[in-house]
């Protein structure tokens, strides 16, 4: 069910613009009548179609309810807060924050970033060892996803540490198993790891949940705070600085300089796949750590941040709160806080043959690579891969705005052409856009000869060649149509009607030669009257034809009978 | 056996029963325990205020957002 899911859409919100498609790194997007739809399967929740849909239509799941039942338990709730809550909440104090977070319920808040300490002493671990190894940070859900679905020749680069936020629940359930964990950060896919591990996470906020709560409950921070709030269990140390990329390498750095490891951080979902498109083989030149980031700058500017945009300010203040942090912490080893799951799932290739796509093309009009325009309109980077999509019944030919255009200009043209009247469509400066033949028939001979040279007439004055150009100006400033006006033209009664295609801009008219037609119908009533009369006649003729035929045959046999009974001869008739 | 009574009121339904109603729905299609549900729906509770009303074996839920019912059954699976 897609109100269950993670991410969805709101059917009724969205208004066919593709822009989804467009933005979507991985094209987990398919349309059907005009709507689109997540495909979990192929879905990275990265969350970009959430911050480009212009209709507000894709929907991120509310977990509001299911947090405040869980609280309504009476279980102890602990809120994981991600450390990107210094870029997200600069107003307010360390201890402002956590003490309206208790307020609203929760049992103790603590910082994911005590995850990240750990994942961090684990990869300083590896890394200070030389080898030659490519290891891929496993701190991104939504990278660890793209690569797990779609490179999956890379997937075992990744390392098994696991992700910070599920690190720290296991952290935390180790010291009291009870705990409910509820994250609380500006990342979508944190959703999806709760719904893969419901035994470790039971929910997870966005930050403007956190806000709609504090506004629901009508809780102040600012006046909140006391000086002995404190995160729970203790403080992180510079795990702090995971939401900035290069953040997560600096932090492995502080545990051990790692020296024979080269350390990378990619961010935003093109630098992550060209990253990973031009990954060389590790060649003898030492470790290669990658911090791959789904979001552009890292967490900090993830989809579920209410404060979009200034990114150096948001930078700025996660390095000022890292400031006072420490190195490093001493974190109790813990293999079991470290496991990583591998449940690959991948969704099947999809491949199609040849034919199959240069069927798909040309149902969308596109019979040479000339037609290729690979415009991008349709969401898909090319039109190969549209067609791909279409094959894979994600795109519907529809979506390609070059083929509707050149359909609807076809259809426009046919009738326009066949139309028995005459037509002509022309722009504000009375210069025609269109016209068909009948309408250069109808001005004459000398017209209809520069319509031949130049069909439809485009570029030519109305103006000079048509006496009632009046009639366009009128409509033009109006709006509204003029119906069946009667003009006199070249000795012709003509019918016109002039209509608005665009108003103060493009006009239209039909115009009808009502004389001919007149002179056909005038004869065709004469001529039905005389078949009438001429029918009525015979009628007439047959009936007294019939009559006396019966008289005379009624005397014949009345003397016959006579001739044979005598006296009851006139009731043997009857 | 469990009995599911959703309310089919008109504020019930617009704030949200019409999604329960489809989760109650798949729930039962796919299921992973034997036993009976039952799924009716009822007019009004005269607790529109508090609204969507859900009632699981006589016990009453309010404000239930199709998250937390989907929770709700979850958990009902995992009692069995």
């Amino acid at each position: 069910m897609d109100i269950l899911s993670p991410l969805y859409t709101e059917k009724t919100e969205c208004h066919d613009c593709f822009k989804c498609v467009r933005y979507c790194p991985v094209k987990a997007i398919s349309f059907k009548n005009g709507h689109a739809r997540i495909d979990p399967d192929l879905c990275i929740y990265c969350g970009k179609c959430v911050s480009v849909c212009p209709s507000r239509a894709k929907r991120v799941r509310d977990e509001l309810g299911r947090v405040t039942a869980l609280i309504e338990t009476g279980r102890k709730v602990v809120l994981s807060l991600a450390p990107s809550f210094a870029s997200e909440f600069p107003e307010y104090t360390k201890e402002q924050l956590i003490g309206s977070l208790l307020s609203l319920g929760f049992a103790a808040v603590s910082e994911t970033a005590l995850g990240a300490e750990l994942i961090s002493s684990m990869y300083s671990k590896k890394l200070e060892k030389s080898g030659n190894r490519i290891i891929i940070s496993s701190a991104c859900p939504s990278v660890v996803e793209y690569i797990r679905k779609y490179r999956t020749d890379y997937a075992e680069y990744i390392s098994d540490t696991g992700s910070p936020l599920l690190a720290h629940c296991r952290l935390l359930k180790e010291i009291d198993s009870e705990y409910q964990i509820v994250f609380a950060g500006p990342c979508l896919s944190k959703k999806k790891e709760a719904d893969d591990n419901p035994d470790l996470l039971s929910a997870a906020l966005t930050f403007e949940d956190i806000r709609t709560m504090f506004a629901n409950r009508g809780i102040n921070p600012e006046a909140a705070g006391s000086e002995d709030q404190k995160f729970f269990p203790y403080e992180a140390g510079k795990g702090s600085l995971y939401p900035v990329d290069g953040g997560m390498c600096s932090s492995i750095e502080k545990y051990s300089p790692c020296r024979s490891t080269v350390f990378m951080s990619f961010s935003g979902m093109t630098e992550v796949e060209d990253a990973i498109d031009n990954l060389p083989e590790p060649e003898g030149g030492g470790n290669i750590f990658l911090e791959l980031l789904a979001c552009r700058g890292g967490c900090i500017n993830g989809p579920m941040s209410c404060r979009k945009g200034e990114t150096v300010r948001k930078r700025i203040d996660v390095y000022k709160y890292c400031r006072l942090k420490k190195d490093r912490i001493n974190l109790s080893e813990s293999s079991s806080a470290l496991q990583y799951y591998r449940n690959i799932t991948v969704p099947e290739n999809r491949k199609h043959p040849e034919c199959d796509i240069i069927t798909a093309m040309e149902s969308v009009g596109k019979t040479s690579s000339r037609d290729e325009l690979n415009c991008g309109g349709c969401g898909y980077n090319t039109c190969r891969d549209f067609a791909n999509a279409i094959l894979d019944r994600k795109a519907e030919p529809v979506m390609c705005v070059s083929y509707m255009r050149t359909l609807a200009q076809k259809k426009a043209n046919a009738i326009i052409e066949k139309m028995p009247s005459g037509v002509v469509i022309a722009d504000s400066n009375l210069t025609i856009i269109e016209s068909n033949r009948k309408f250069a028939e109808l001005l004459g001979e000398e017209i209809l000869l520069l319509w031949e040279s130049r069909p439809n007439l485009s570029g030519a004055s109305l103006e000079k060649m048509f006496p009632f150009s009046r009639l366009f100006n009128q409509v033009m400033e109006s709006g509204r149509e003029i119906i069946d006006r009667k003009i006199e033209y070249n000795s012709k009664v003509i019918s016109i009607t002039v209509f608005p295609v665009q108003k103060g801009f493009v006009t239209g008219a039909i115009l009808q030669d009502i004389t001919a037609p007149w002179v056909n119908r005038d004869r065709v009533i004469k001529d039905a009257r005389k078949v009438i009369h001429r029918n009525l006649e015979t009628v007439q003729k047959i009936a007294y034809l019939l009559g006396e035929n019966a008289g005379e045959n009624e005397v014949i046999l009345n003397e016959i009978i006579q001739s044979f009974s005598g006296a009851d001869a006139s009731e043997a008739v009857f | 056996m469990i009995e599911i009574v959703i309310c089919m009121g008109s504020s019930c339904h617009s704030r949200g029963n019409r999604e329960n109603v489809r989760i109650a729905r798949d729930y039962i299609e796919n299921k992973k325990f034997d036993g009976e549900i039952k799924l009716t729906g009822c007019l009004c509770m005269e607790e529109c205020s508090r609204g969507p009303v859900i009632s699981i074996n006589g016990k009453k839920y309010h404000d239930i957002d199709p998250l937390v019912f989907a929770d709700i059954l979850k958990n009902l699976e995992k009692e069995k």
